[in-house]
C-alpha cells in the first residue's frame, strides 16, 4: 500500500514539473565521484532549460559537489555564491533555510569555516523570525550541529561539544522528522568523539552506544557501523582489546553492504591495532596489509577526479604539439625546397660564368702575352 | 663579398652561443643551504635570503626554488612548498636544463602530495629523457636525484626490484662532493626501507648500521640520523624486539626534538604507539597515538590545501608546456629560414661577382685587341685608311656620300692627333674644327663608331693614355691624378670611371700589369 502511493505521488510530481527530470537528477548524482565530467554535462544540461528557482539551486548544488570532486575549488565556490543569490529571490523563508543550510555545509566540507559560521548566522536570523514549530526547532538544532562540527574540526573539543548538546536538546524535542533520528545518531557519534578527543573515555563509550542504538532504531547501518568502530577504538586505547575486537567484527559485517572506504580503513586499523596488542602477529600482518591497501586506495580514490583532470589537459596539449610539430615540419620541407630551387638555379648560372670566364681569362691571357 | 660572409658568420655565431657563468659565492650558498635541509629547514630561509635572485641565471633560480620547496617540504608545510614552485615557475625560460629541473619538482611535488600516478609518469619520462641523451648537459647531480626520485615512486608501486635499479643507478652518478653524500645516504635509506617492505630483515639492520657508522663522522644531518633511528625502530620492532624498538624511536625525536621536521615525527609517532600498544603501556601509548593523530589531520589539511593550488601548477605548467614547445618550433623555422637565406643570398652574391667579372673580361679582350691595333698601326707609321668599308653604308643616310666621307676622313686626322686631349673638347668644338654642325658629326660618330660623342672622345682619351702607359714606361711611374689631367679628365674619379668602363680594370691595376710585366 505504502509502494502505490509512494508511485502515484512520484507521477504526479513528474506531470506537474515536466521540465524538471527526477530520474536524470539521480543518474548525474550517481556520477560525482566516478564520472565527474559526464555529471558536469548533465547537470548543466539540465540548468539551461531550467526556469524553477528551486530546482536550479538543488542543480547549483549538485555542480558545486561535482566540481569539488574535481577539486576545482573555484568553480564550486562559485556555484555557491549562485545558490546563495538565488536564494535571496525566494520569499518561503524555510526554503531559504534549506538553501542556507546547505551552503553552510559545503563550506565545512571545503574546510572555509568562517564562511561556514556566516552562513550559519544568516539562517540562524530568520530561524528566529518563525513561528514556534517542528521546522524551527529541527533547523536551530542542525544550526548548533554544524558549528559543533566546525569546532570539532578546528580542535575545540569542550565548544563543539555545548554545540552539540545545544543541538541534541532541539532535535530531540521534533521527535521524527525529516531525518532527525539519523542526525541526532550522527551527532552523538561527534560527541563520543570529542570525548574520546579529549581521552573521557567512559563519556565517550557512553555516547558511541547511544549513537549506535539511535542508528539501529531507523536501521541506518552505516551509521550503526561507524558508532560501533568508534566505541572499538575506544576500547582499544582502553586495553580492552578483546572486546574491542568483537565490535569490529559486528561493524565490519554491517559495512560489508556499505562499501564506505573511510570507514573500512578505520575498521582495519583497529583489528591491526588490537591483535597487535594481543600479540597476535599472524593477524596483525594481515590487517596492517589490509589497512595500508584500504589507507591507500582511499587516498587515491579521492584523487581520482583530480588525475583525472590532469591527465585529460596533458593529453589534450601532447596533441597539440605533435599537431604543432607536424606543422613545422611541412613548413621547413616548404622552405627548404623552394630555398633549394632558387638555390641551384643560381649556381647553374655561376657555374655557366665561371666556365666563360675561365675560356675568357685564356684568352685575354692570349692577347696579353702578344702584346707583350 | 667573402668578408661579407664572414661577418653574418659571425653574427650568427654570436647569437648561438650565449655564454653563463655561475657565481662561484651562489654556488656556495646554494651548497650550505642543501646541507641545512638535513639540519634545520628553518636556515635555508635565511641561508637563500642572501642570494640576490634577479642576477642569477634561471638555472640557479630553479635551483634555489627546488631547496626552498623541499625545505617546507620536509617541515610538512605543503601548501607553502607548492607555493615556491608556483612563484617561481610563473617566468618563463628556453633552457632545456631548466625545464628538466621544473619537470623534477613537478613530480616531486605530485608524490608528496599522493598524486603518485602523474608523478610516476614524469619521473618516467625524465628517466627515459635520461637515457636518451648525454649526461653532461645536465646540471649538477639532478640525473641522481631523477633517478632517486623514479626509485621512490617505484616503491610506492611496490616495485622493489626495480627501484633498487633506479637506486644503484642514482649512486653510481654521485661523485665525491658533500651534496652527494646526503643523495647517497638517502639513497641507501630507501634501499633500507626495501630490505624491510621485502622482510629482509638481516640485510635491513646490516644497512642501517653502515648508514649509521657513516653519519658518524657528520653529526649535524640530524634529520638523516633521525630518520635512520627510525628504521632502526622498524627494523626492531619486526624482531619483536619491542624495547629496544622503542628506545631508538625515543633516541631518534630527541635528536629531531627542536626542529621542525614533522612529517619524519609524525611517522615515528606512529611507529611509538605502535611499540607501547604492544608493550601494554597504555598511557603512553595514547600519548603518542593522539599526538600521531592530531598530527596526521594537521598534515592531511595542509595537502588539501596543497591540492587545490596544485591545479594551478598543473595548468600554468602545462600552459609553458604549450608555450615552451610552440617558441621552440617558430625557432627552428627562424633557424631554417636563416640558413636558407644565407644560402641563397651567397648564391646570388657569388654569380653577380661572377657575371660582374665576365664583363670585365670582355671590355678587357676588347680593349687589348685595340690596342693591338693602335701599336701595329704606329709601328708601321703608314697612315692609311683602311678599309672599314663593309660596314659603312649599311643604312640609309640623310647626308651626301662625299660629305659623309669628308667629315670621316677628317676625323681619322683628328684622331691622330692629340686634339682629343684638350678638356675644352666639346662636340660642338670638334665641329667647328671639322668644319661641319654638330648634328652631322654626332650622326657619323654614331654610325659609324658605334657610340656616342662622350663615349667616343673618352675611349680616344683613354686609349692614348693606355698606349702611352705600354709603350713609354716613364708614365708608369707618374701619379693617376696626373694621367687623368693629362688625358684631359677634370677629376681622378671621372678618369677612374671611366678608364674602367673601357678596359675593364682600373688604372691601377693596369699599372700594376704592365709594370709586373717588364720585370
Amino acid at each position: 500500500m505504502k509502494n502505490i502511493c509512494f508511485i502515484l505521488i512520484f507521477l504526479c510530481a513528474g506531470i506537474v514539473k515536466s521540465q524538471y527530470n527526477e530520474q536524470l537528477y539521480k543518474k548525474a548524482f550517481s556520477y560525482v565521484y566516478e564520472n565527474p565530467d559526464n555529471a558536469e554535462k548533465l547537470v548543466l544540461k539540465m540548468l539551461r532549460d531550467e526556469k524553477d528557482t528551486d530546482h536550479m539551486i538543488k542543480l547549483y548544488q549538485l555542480l558545486s559537489r561535482v566540481y569539488m570532486s574535481k577539486r576545482d575549488f573555484d568553480k564550486s565556490l562559485d556555484c555557491i555564491l549562485k545558490m546563495k543569490e538565488l536564494s535571496k529571490s525566494i520569499t518561503d523563508p524555510e526554503q531559504k533555510i534549506k538553501i542556507l543550510n546547505s551552503v553552510a555545509l559545503q563550506y565545512q566540507n571545503m574546510g572555509l569555516y568562517s564562511k561556514t559560521l556566516e552562513s550559519l548566522d544568516e539562517y540562524y536570523k530568520i530561524c528566529q523570525t518563525l513561528p514556534a514549530g517542528k521546522f524551527k526547532t529541527l533547523y536551530l538544532g542542525l544550526n548548533s550541529a554544524v558549528r559543533g562540527l566546525v569546532y570539532k574540526n578546528q580542535d575545540n573539543n569542550e565548544i563543539a561539544l555545548e554545540k552539540f548538546f545545544e543541538a541534541l536538546s532541539y532535535i530531540n524535542q521534533v521527535g521524527d522528522f525529516e531525518n532527525s533520528v539519523a542526525n541526532s545518531s550522527v551527532i552523538l557519534y561527534n560527541v563520543g568523539y570529542c570525548y574520546f578527543y579529549l581521552k573521557r573515555y567512559n563519556e565517550a563509550e557512553k555516547y558511541f552506544i547511544k549513537s549506535a542504538e539511535v542508528a539501529k532504531s531507523v536501521h541506518a547501518e552505516s551509521l550503526e557501523a561507524f558508532a560501533y568502530k568508534g566505541l572499538s577504538e575506544n576500547y582499544t586505547v582502553l586495553g580492552q582489546h578483546q572486546q574491542a575486537i568483537q565490535l569490529l567484527k559486528k561493524s565490519v559485517n554491517l559495512s560489508k553492504k556499505v562499501g564506505d572506504l573511510v570507514l573500512s580503513e578505520g575498521i582495519y586499523k583497529g583489528f591491526a591495532d588490537n591483535y597487535l596488542a594481543l600479540q597476535d602477529w599472524n593477524n596483525y600482518v594481515l590487517y596492517n596489509k589490509l589497512y595500508n591497501e584500504t589507507k591507500f586506495s582511499r587516498e587515491q580514490n579521492e584523487l581520482a577526479s583530480l588525475n583525472k583532470s590532469i591527465d585529460v589537459l596533458n593529453e589534450e596539449n601532447n596533441r597539440k604539439i605533435e599537431q604543432q610539430n607536424r606543422k613545422l615540419r611541412i613548413i621547413s620541407v616548404i622552405i627548404t625546397v623552394f630555398a633549394s630551387a632558387i638555390f641551384f638555379w643560381f649556381l647553374r648560372r655561376f657555374i655557366t660564368y665561371k666556365k666563360r670566364n675561365g675560356i675568357l681569362l685564356k684568352k685575354l691571357n692570349q692577347i696579353n702575352k702578344i702584346t707583350s | 663579398m667573402f668578408k661579407v660572409v664572414f661577418l653574418w658568420l659571425i653574427v650568427f655565431c654570436g647569437i648561438i652561443l650565449t655564454p653563463a657563468q655561475n657565481n662561484p659565492e651562489t654556488l656556495r650558498l646554494l651548497n650550505k643551504a642543501t646541507e641545512s635541509l638535513y639540519e634545520n629547514p628553518d636556515n635555508v630561509f635565511q641561508i637563500l635570503q642572501n642570494i640576490d635572485d634577479s642576477k642569477e641565471s634561471e638555472l640557479i633560480k630553479q635551483r634555489v626554488q627546488i631547496i626552498l620547496a623541499r625545505a617546507y617540504n620536509l617541515k610538512g608545510d605543503y601548501a607553502k612548498s607548492l607555493e615556491q614552485s608556483l612563484s617561481k615557475n610563473l617566468k618563463e625560460y628556453k633552457d632545456d636544463g631548466s625545464s628538466l629541473y621544473s619537470d623534477f619538482t613537478l613530480a616531486q611535488q605530485y608524490q608528496s602530495l599522493r598524486l603518485y600516478k602523474q608523478s610516476i609518469r614524469l619521473s618516467q619520462s625524465l628517466v627515459d629523457k635520461l637515457l636518451k641523451t648525454k649526461l653532461r648537459q645536465y646540471p649538477e647531480n639532478l640525473p641522481a636525484q631523477i633517478y632517486q626520485l623514479n626509485a621512490s615512486n617505484l616503491m610506492i608501486q611496490k616495485k622493489w626490484r626495480e627501484a633498487e635499479l633506479n637506486l644503484k643507478l642514482s649512486n653510481a652518478l654521485l661523485k665525491n662532493t658533500s651534496e652527494d653524500f646526503l643523495i647517497s645516504i638517502e639513497n641507501q635509506i630507501y634501499q633500507t626501507i626495501i630490505y624491510i617492505s621485502v622482510n629482509k630483515i638481516d640485510k635491513a639492520e646490516r644497512s642501517a648500521v653502515n648508514i649509521q657508522e657513516k653519519l658518524n663522522n657528520k653529526p649535524q644531518y640530524i634529520f638523516l640520523r633521525a630518520f635512520n633511528l627510525d628504521n632502526f625502530g622498524k627494523i626492531n620492532f619486526l624482531k619483536k624486539d619491542y624495547q629496544k624498538s622503542a628506545q631508538n624511536l625515543n633516541d631518534a625525536l630527541e635528536i629531531i626534538d627542536k626542529k621542525p621536521f614533522l612529517p619524519l615525527k609524525n611517522r615515528i609517532y606512529d611507529d611509538l604507539s605502535k611499540n607501547y600498544l604492544v608493550m601494554k603501556n597504555e598511557q603512553l601509548y595514547q600519548k603518542y597515538y593522539s599526538a600521531y593523530r592530531e598530527e596526521t589531520d594537521r598534515l592531511d589539511q595542509s595537502k588539501k590545501e596543497a591540492i587545490r593550488n596544485l591545479i594551478r601548477l598543473n595548468d600554468l605548467y602545462e600552459k609553458k608546456r604549450l608555450d615552451q614547445s610552440f617558441e621552440k618550433s617558430l625557432n627552428k623555422i627562424m633557424i631554417i629560414l636563416g640558413i636558407a637565406f644565407f644560402a641563397v643570398l651567397s648564391i646570388i652574391l657569388l654569380t653577380m661577382a661572377e657575371r660582374r667579372k665576365t664583363k670585365s673580361f670582355q671590355k678587357q679582350i676588347d680593349f687589348y685587341s685595340k690596342q693591338k691595333i693602335l701599336i701595329k698601326k704606329n709601328e708601321l707609321k703608314n697612315p692609311t685608311a683602311e678599309n672599314k668599308d663593309p660596314e659603312i653604308l649599311k643604312k640609309p643616310l640623310l647626308i651626301s656620300k662625299e660629305k659623309e666621307l669628308d667629315i670621316l676622313a677628317r676625323l681619322e686626322e683628328f684622331e691622330k692627333s692629340d686634339k682629343f686631349l684638350n678638356r675644352d673638347m666639346s662636340l660642338a668644338v670638334l665641329a667647328g674644327h671639322l668644319d661641319t654642325n654638330t648634328k652631322y658629326l654626332s650622326e657619323i660618330i654614331n654610325k659609324y663608331k658605334q657610340k656616342n660623342y662622350n663615349n667616343y672622345i673618352n675611349e680616344l682619351r683613354i686609349n692614348h693614355i693606355a698606349y702611352l702607359l705600354t709603350t713609354e714606361p716613364a708614365y708608369l711611374n707618374y701619379k693617376v691624378s696626373y694621367l687623368a689631367e693629362k688625358a684631359g679628365f677634370s677629376s681622378h674619379s671621372a678618369f677612374t670611371t671611366v678608364f674602367k668602363s673601357v678596359t675593364g680594370i682600373s688604372p691601377n691595376t693596369y699599372i700594376r700589369q704592365l709594370t709586373y710585366k717588364k720585370k
